[in-house]
């Protein structure tokens, strides 16, 4: 499930260094932007589950 | 001294009429895409590599002919295919910079049946990075520009398929559509996008972006062409047979509230939708309002379906050669890092939910019809910091699987706005009806470009 912490750069970037990925700091924003979006959605899939 | 001219490409139903009487070759037809190809690809960028087969296809088309042995209605004529799809001889770059350059060894599925068919593909076209988002200039290939406006995006991922019909390269194309990427670009360029029911058309031999979405299918200049090429890309549609029969009698569920009430909608693009069911209403079919599930509850599930399949997919290529992936693809794909399968199986259970919500719209109509887009094609400035959310209401349909289509619904401020048509699993035929009395009502298709 993913955490409400997924919307921290710090957490994010764990995430990614967890598979063998690096999350470039031109890349930061733009990817966290997204990242967030995503976490959004994956709580409104919770909620409608409920 | 000025290039000879190029027109634009013929008709297909013309080209086939020619090519049986004699007035025209496959080798002389396919040489006319290229010469229209040569002459406006430098603006459009749609065109990344010719199929060295083609000319032989060509020629054995004609031998056919000549011999008495006739394919049917795409005999000779040529096509282009999204470089998300194998040809065989040529690599599949998928936009990409990571993708394994080593030659397709068979052609994919779908290219098989078109050349069985007796087409020609002559090129392969522009994609954005591995279908996923775009216009990322960072790239071995600049971005295709819409035919209509070369300031403008086409939309994607299907963006070289759509520009190539838009600007008379071909009247045909094959696209792919994960969350909208034949229909987006078709209703940004002015062209017929179908995104079959799922599993209608096989994938074989094409990038899989997200294998619960993916979905392969025709992009066309006319309603008609669409329904040819459909016909032979999934065999039994049998679509083509009944574009004559109108839609006196039919009901028509209009999707209005679920795309009219978000702010991100162009007023521009509400009239021409309103008009656009006003001219179906003409037309004789009765036109209802109807109320679709739940758009961002939908969107989210789409969402968390393509960003944790596609990072799974990716994972390899992104580990081992991110330094080559362009940065929107890379932003885009590693944050589903967020995501996980825990999310993607609570997307995966809402599906038949979703599914028998877009289906009791369905139950008392023939077919939907809303939105493609909420805007006409934006500004590739709109792009210059990075990728930007472009409104749209495609991936609902990707979602549940319903066939969906998107067809040209007129002009806004000169650009191309789209009518999407849904219809239930397995009715491409009857969305393609409705879309060609729509075509027939208005005159919308295949517009020609201004010099």
């Amino acid at each position: 499930m993913t955490p409400p912490e997924a919307r921290n750069e710090a957490w994010l970037r764990a995430a990614l260094a967890a598979r063998g990925l690096t999350l470039r700091p031109e890349d930061a924003a733009a990817t966290l932007a997204v990242a967030r979006f995503l976490a959004e959605a994956a709580q409104r899939l919770r909620e409608a589950r409920a | 001294m000025t290039a000879p001219p190029a027109p634009p490409v013929p008709p297909v139903a013309e080209a086939a009429a020619a090519l049986r009487s004699g007035r025209l070759t496959a080798a002389g037809l396919l040489a006319r895409h290229r010469a229209r190809i040569a002459a406006l690809d430098g603006r459009i960028r749609a065109v990344w590599a010719a199929v060295p087969g083609a000319e032989a296809l060509a020629a054995a088309a004609d031998a056919e002919l000549a011999a008495g042995r006739d394919r049917g209605p795409l005999h000779g004529i040529p096509l282009v295919v999204k470089d998300m799809v194998d040809v065989a001889g040529l690599p599949t770059t998928n936009g990409s910079r990571a993708a394994d350059p080593t030659p397709a060894a068979r052609d994919a599925a779908v290219v098989a049946r078109l050349i069985d068919a007796g087409a020609v593909p002559l090129a392969k076209v522009a994609t954005y990075e591995w279908g996923f988002v775009g216009p990322d200039m960072g790239l071995a290939h600049p971005p295709a520009a819409n035919p209509w406006n070369p300031d403008r995006i086409t939309g994607g991922s299907s963006s070289g398929s759509a520009a190539a019909v838009a600007a008379g390269m071909a009247r045909l194309a094959i696209g792919s559509d994960t969350g909208g990427s034949i229909r987006a670009p078709a209703a940004y360029c002015g062209v017929v996008g179908v995104k079959p029911t799922r599993g209608r058309v096989p994938g074989d031999g094409c990038c899989a972006l997200s294998p619960l979405l993916d979905t392969v299918g025709p992009i066309a200049a006319t309603v008609a062409e669409a329904a040819l090429m459909l016909d032979v890309l999934a065999p039994g549609v049998g679509s083509a047979a009944g574009l004559h029969l109108g839609v006196r009698g039919l009901t028509l569920g209009y999707g209005r509230a679920w795309f009219a009430a978000d702010p991100a909608c162009d007023p521009r693009v509400l009239r021409l939708l309103d008009d656009a069911a006003s001219a179906l209403s003409l037309a004789g079919a009765r036109i209802v309002e109807v109320a679709l599930p739940d758009y961002v509850l939908m969107e989210a599930a789409g969402a968390v379906m393509i960003h944790v399949e596609g990072l799974r997919l990716h994972l390899p290529s992104l580990s081992m050669h991110g330094e080559r992936w362009g940065r929107m693809a890379t932003q885009t794909v590693q944050a589903g890092a967020v995501l996980t399968e825990d999310d993607l199986a609570r997307a995966a259970a809402l599906v038949p939910d979703l599914s028998a919500g877009v289906d009791a719209a369905l139950s008392d109509c023939d077919a939907l019809v809303t939105a493609t887009t909420l805007t006409p094609a934006p500004p590739f400035a709109a792009f210059d910091r990075g990728a930007v959310w472009t409104p749209m209401r495609t991936l609902p349909f990707n979602v549940t699987g319903h066939p969906a289509l998107s067809v040209p619904a007129g002009f806004a401020g000169g650009l191309p706005v789209g009518l999407q048509i849904v219809g239930r699993h397995g009715d491409e035929a009857g969305i393609l009806r409705v879309a060609a009395a729509f075509e027939r009502a208005t005159g919308h298709g295949a517009v020609p470009l201004p010099d």
